[in-house]
């Protein structure tokens, strides 16, 4: 196979398996119709989803991070604008990596 | 309006909805895929390559491990491989958007699957879960994230000196501050903090001991199953 080809080979490879992870979960609810134990666990799991993203960063993080987090949360309770609130989050992080 | 299937609505207003809402973080995607693009351009990558892969596999983090691991031969193995590792978390998030897929015929369903990313299920979830019964939000947020990574990492590749650092703009935190206030619009109740604990504890011990981003799904399902066990009879 020409390195080319092995290329495009493995792009279609990358789509197909991304795919089939972003199909899997819709697939599986449309076909097993959950139960209310299931029902509550995918209530729930948006939030957990959300923890599990920011975790990593905030723990490799340092003083910047913490500080953008801080502020995307109390700008965000005060505001309940999410626009301002990621705006005022990451221009913390920039000021406070320039410092 | 086009009536879907139990009260799901699909309409081109919900569309425009998820692109407005979804534009800041669409330019702060395009940004990192020009990143992308210049690195790409360092390994070896054509134009047609760049633009193929942002546009059929669109899932960031995954497309900058490949693009790292690219050299000839081509680690083929390795790159499908950190692909399933560090997507396997959208199989959780396209389960809980259930009740706006659910509602849809296979093929628009699909088409929404397609799209599916972290921001724009972010956005998403919230939204059906302030009561919106317009699916069309999650493939308007979708496609204007899909425009500015496609087209983001293609400029990237062809302009590569004129691209920024995208962390001198903290815009690799802008995901984290999404989230975070995403999850306070979700009211996370007093009761909860536990099994959140439970969530970011087995996060960090899995991310030290798995591959690509198997922490993010495995850590968000233990404490999403604590809390469910421990919600039991009550709504949460």
């Amino acid at each position: 196979m020409s390195a080319e080809a092995a290329g495009l080979v493995a792009i279609a490879l990358m789509a197909a398996v991304t795919f089939a992870t972003r199909a899997a979960g819709y697939v599986a609810v449309r076909f097993a119709r959950p139960g209310p134990a299931v029902e509550r666990f995918l209530r729930t799991a948006p939030k957990h989803l959300f923890v599990a993203l920011v975790t990593p960063a905030l723990v490799a993080g340092g003083a910047a991070e913490w500080l953008g987090a801080a502020t995307a949360l109390a700008v965000m309770a005060a505001s309940r604008n999410l626009l301002l609130s990621i705006t005022a989050a990451t221009a913390m992080v920039a000021v406070t990596r320039a410092l | 309006m086009t009536a879907v299937s139990a009260g799901v609505v699909f309409t081109r207003a919900g569309v425009a909805d998820g692109a407005r809402t979804a534009l800041p973080l669409a330019v702060g995607a395009g940004i990192f895929a020009a990143a992308l693009g210049v690195l790409a351009a360092a390994k070896g990558l054509g134009m047609l390559e760049m633009g193929l892969m942002s546009a059929l596999v669109f899932a960031g983090a995954s497309q900058v491990v490949a693009v790292e691991l690219w050299a000839s031969p081509l680690p083929m193995a390795a790159i499908v491989i950190a692909t399933l590792a560090i997507n396997s978390r959208h199989m959780l998030m396209g389960a809980t958007l259930a009740p706006w897929l659910a509602g849809m015929r296979t093929g628009p369903a699909l088409a929404c699957c397609f799209l599916l990313v972290d921001e724009s299920w972010a956005l998403s979830v919230v939204r059906m879960r302030e009561g919106s019964r317009d699916a069309g939000f999650l493939i308007g947020a979708g496609l204007a994230l899909y425009g500015f990574w496609v087209g983001g990492s293609v400029l990237g590749l062809g302009f590569g000196a004129l691209v920024p650092d995208p962390a001198r703009f903290g815009l690799d935190f802008l995901g984290v501050a999404v989230f975070l206030c995403l999850l306070l619009l979700l009211r996370p109740a007093r009761g909860e903090i536990a099994p959140f604990a439970v969530t970011a504890a087995a996060t960090v011990a899995l991310g030290a001991l798995l591959p690509g981003k198997w922490n993010v799904l495995l850590g968000a399902l233990a404490g999403a199953l604590v809390a469910t066990a421990g919600s039991r009879g009550r709504r949460t």
